[in-house]
């Protein structure tokens, strides 16, 4: 499991397209906005065929994003082995 | 909520938090003490020299997650897409966990092949190669390369043992190849190190420069804040040089892509405009300033028989009778009105043919600077300093600063950014350059040298007065014979460093040299060595950074390193017990201080009194507030509480000396604290009257670097740079880093995730280039130069977008090291080499 949750900066006028692409973009979910001070912040996660840094990095190449910030990120990769 | 549906609630709240966003649903966030039993506590980023503070969560031993650290000044909460990477770099699947050495036969031989020993048997060959070189080759047959990725105590303990337990000052860290052109350009200038701004400059500014740097990809936490202050101010202004386009030219409101080395030129015409405008600012200029003329025919810091230098009248190098031919340093004091005819050489027409850049552009940069209500602050990095005039440049522009009065005060302010973590608070401020000493202090000064051996309580002459072997220098040593013994750390020079198959290969590979490489993972340089020692990284170690804003910063030891795997601290200090004085000094020398007659390099130098002064109990104490109990390995092992031992001791040397560092403690606690911290209290803006405890009221400002307290404006040339794009080789390269890639890509190419997105580096070019030669979006092609050729994939649509005539190439692939055909040729005063000028030819591979 890897989850990461990331702060968006984008100008407003580019925030109706930007969200558009988010949503195409797998494991990526929208969690909030305030588009006053052009900021976004979104989830990504792992899934079948998709990896986080996958997503990330699609995201950091959209034309809208000025810049992509992580606020947290987690994964159990190690762990479930240390586990196991 | 399972544990997912959890995690990703936390992950929300985290960032809505720092972003300011009230979020539904996130109030249950880290409520629930089941769901998951990580540990947080702080420590400083491992990747670049922005510094910003990072929560470590760890589990079972492990880092399993990490958040921006909502306390810190610096990143707010906030990381770049590297601190993705943070709680995986030290979990890659080939990490080093026993040292390696060639053998044949059971034996060392320098054709064999890797093979397990134990660190005793390899500091026993280490010691006994180290031994027989001084006896048989002197002192300076040994030389260490280190790193600004060291952590302050490590490039402590590392310098001292060379400059004053083997006495040799053969020792220079990887930040020769990015910052040493910023070194010397603040020594010339003020005379003292580092900015004497910080990042709050950023929010109180109306206009951002950046010069040959992409913030936007490489310090993408102050680029967030440069944009959430354009966004926030719509007054502000962004302009953006460089010789190709980039991410940070979508933020720009006014973007200028020039021709290499034409950013001598630009300068000198801001100059000339700022002058023939009437914008000098008269009052400060008459104050603070003084003007000076550079010597200008100072070579390219190549070999000695290469034609730039047989010609150069002042490259400081031997004449045939040994004398060294003239001083690339020099200058000679001018006038104001000498200064202004000087420029006036460069005016707007003629550097607008000459960059290439169109003259609106040039004249729209220009009036920002020179006017007196805009707040200018001028950024960066590896565009000015890996530059053959690097030093010059870095003078350039703060000629531009120093005319307007713009500096040292909230917004107005030339800084200089860093690349990597502690290139300001270890490579520079502890002094692991070949010439210098903690606290800007010299070999070359007896009075420093003086300095050093009172506080190391070592007898007079224990230094060198001579400067040691530069990066360059050590590896064009190395092919010569001359260095016998030669360890590197935490750094990847066969793939870092330039020409390497000329001039970095050849020397590791001779037989006359053994080759040590203390790392983390086998890289191009652990596989080019004789003998691999396996290193504990990040939290895996207590260490400590400083950043480019002059931020010391504090990390506990988070988790265990693997296997036999041992930090460079433990390296060092436990390699010093393999050396008797009389091993390494000569009698006259121990006869000052016959105490020291019979002990050990560790006794004298870690044991010395000082270094061993804070008892074991106080590793616990001192972190009681946010770990009961805790320990670190090094102290548990050597029985006293080194780092704090060791940070003491080197603090004394800049306290009282406008380099003051805050007691040891304090640190584990703040989240940093620039210096000089004075009275507990740390200084924001240098060399301004309220703002910096060294500034007498009534001073205004003072530039106390110097003892006159004035600043110096240079007079400096556009110059051309020693090789130029010709019929054969007929486009530029320019090499730097991506947004994914760290430098070379020792931890990031171990993500394994990431290795998948972004495996090798690309060729990036214009599409009418392209066209020109017949090649296409995705085709392998070959990239050569005078020195070599790399083959790899063209990309003419990607995130950077050069100019016709301009090739990119990012440095971290291992499988493609592009510095092999990259010129060996430096700045002659700062010795740090251009890797941003390249002539190449681009064909089908």
């Amino acid at each position: 499991m890897n989850i990461a949750s990331l702060v968006l900066r984008a100008k407003p006028q580019d925030f109706s397209a930007l969200k558009a692409q988010l949503l195409c973009t797998p494991g990526t979910e929208v969690h909030g906005e305030a588009i006053e001070t052009g900021r976004l912040i979104v989830t990504v996660e792992d899934g079948a065929g998709h990896a986080v840094t996958d997503s990330i990095l699609a995201i950091t190449l959209m034309p809208e994003v000025l810049s992509v910030t992580v606020a947290y990120e987690y994964t159990d990769e190690g762990l479930e082995l240390q586990e196991a | 909520m399972d544990r997912r549906e959890f995690i990703k609630t936390n992950a929300v709240a985290a960032a809505a938090a720092t972003a300011g966003i009230a979020v539904p649903a996130t109030a249950m966030a880290q409520q629930d003490p089941n769901a998951t039993r990580v540990r947080w506590d702080k420590a400083a980023c491992r990747f670049c020299g922005v510094g910003c503070s990072v929560l470590v969560g760890v589990q079972n031993d492990r880092v399993v997650a990490t958040q921006g650290d909502p306390d810190s000044p610096v990143n707010r909460g906030l990381n770049c897409i590297k601190g993705y990477f943070l709680s995986k770099i030290m979990y890659g699947s080939d990490r080093l966990t026993q040292p390696l050495l060639r053998m044949k036969n059971g034996q060392y031989d320098k054709n064999g092949e890797f093979a397990p020993i134990s660190w005793d048997q390899a500091f026993d060959i280490m010691a006994e190669k180290w031994k027989a070189a001084i006896k048989e080759h002197g002192k300076d047959s040994i030389a260490m390369f280190g790193s600004g990725q060291w952590t302050i105590w490590e490039g402590y303990a590392a310098a001292k043992l060379y400059k004053a337990g083997f006495r040799t000052n053969n020792i220079d860290p990887n930040a020769r190849h990015c910052m040493a052109s910023a070194v010397a350009g603040f020594m010339r200038t003020f005379g003292m190190d580092e900015p004497m701004g910080c990042y709050d400059d950023i929010e109180n500014a109306d206009v951002f420069v950046l010069w040959g740097a992409n913030m936007a990809e490489m310090h993408p936490i102050l680029w967030t804040r440069v944009t959430d202050r354009r966004l926030s101010n719509p007054s502000s202004e962004v302009h953006v040089l460089s010789t190709f386009e980039h991410r940070s030219f979508e933020l720009a409101d006014n973007g200028m892509i020039f021709e290499p080395q034409t950013d001598l030129a630009i300068l000198n015409y801001i100059c000339h405009h700022i002058i023939s405008t009437g914008k000098v600012n008269q009052d400060f200029v008459g104050k603070h300033v003084k003007f000076k003329r550079g010597e200008p025919d100072i070579g390219f810091g190549l070999r000695g028989n290469h034609a730039l230098e047989v010609s150069a009248t002042n490259n400081g190098y031997p004449d045939a009778e040994g004398k060294p031919k003239g001083n690339p340093g020099k200058a000679e004091d001018m006038s104001f009105d000498e200064f202004a005819a000087y420029v006036a050489e460069y005016p707007l027409e003629k550097v607008a043919v000459l960059s290439h850049v169109p003259a609106d552009r040039l004249l729209r940069m220009a009036e920002v600077y020179a006017d007196p209500n805009k707040k200018v602050t001028s950024f960066w990095t590896m565009g000015f300093n890996q530059h053959t005039r690097g030093t010059w440049v870095n003078n350039m522009i703060y000629n531009v600063h120093l005319l307007v009065g713009k500096i040292s005060e909230p917004g107005n302010s030339p800084f200089s950014l860093t690349g990597q973590p502690s290139a300001c608070g270890t490579a520079r401020e502890v002094g692991t350059f070949a010439h210098r000493l903690p606290a800007d202090l010299v070999v070359t000064n007896p009075k420093h040298r003086a300095t050093a051996e009172k506080i190391w309580k070592l007898p007079e002459g224990t230094i060198h007065d001579k400067i040691g072997l530069h990066a360059v220098a050590q590896s064009r040593a190395l092919k010569d014979g001359k260095i016998k013994c030669y360890w590197t750390s935490t750094t990847n020079n066969m793939q870092a460093g330039p020409n390497i198959n000329d001039e970095v290969y050849p020397g590791w590979r001779n037989p006359e040299a053994f080759v040590v490489v203390s790392d983390v993972y086998p890289t191009v340089s652990a596989l080019s060595a004789d003998l691999i020692l396996p290193c504990a990284m990040w939290t895996e170690k207590e260490g400590a950074f400083g950043n480019a804003e002059r931020r010391t910063q504090f990390w506990r030891q988070q988790v265990k390193a693997p296997g036999d795997a041992k930090s460079d601290l433990w390296q060092y200090v436990e390699f010093s017990k393999r050396f008797k004085v009389e091993e390494v000094w000569p009698e006259e020398l121990i006869a000052k201080m016959p105490e020291h007659r019979g002990k050990t390099l560790y006794d004298v130098l870690f044991a010395n009194g000082e270094v061993n002064r804070y008892p074991l109990e106080e590793v616990a104490s001192v972190s009681a507030h946010a770990w009961p109990d805790y320990m670190n390995d090094e102290s548990k092992v050597f029985g006293f509480y080194l780092q704090k031992g060791l940070f003491e001791e080197y603090a004394s040397f800049g306290r009282g000396h406008a380099h003051d560092l805050g007691h040891f403690d304090t640190y584990h606690q703040a989240r940093g604290l620039r210096w000089p911290v004075v009275d507990g209290k740390e200084t924001l803006w240098r060399y301004r009257e309220g703002y910096d405890p060294y500034v007498n009221a009534g001073e205004d400002f003072s530039f106390y670097g110097f003892d006159d307290k004035k600043a110096v404006i240079f007079a400096l040339p556009y110059q051309a740079p020693p090789e130029v794009p010709d019929a054969e080789h007929d486009l530029w390269m320019c090499t730097g880093r991506v947004l994914e890639h760290w430098h070379t890509g020792s931890m990031t190419r171990r993500v394994a995730e990431l290795h998948r997105s972004v495996p090798e580096a690309q060729v990036f070019m214009h599409p009418e280039d392209a066209q020109k030669r017949g090649l296409q979006r995705g085709m392998a092609v070959k990239v050569v130069s005078k020195r070599g050729e790399i083959v790899a994939r063209l990309e003419t649509r990607g995130r950077n977008k050069p100019p016709v005539g301009l090739v990119f190439v990012p440095f971290f692939d291992e499988g493609r090291l592009v510095n092999k055909l990259v010129l060996d040729a430096t700045c002659p005063i700062s010795k740090e080499t251009d890797f941003k000028k390249c002539p190449v030819k681009v064909i089908k591979a």
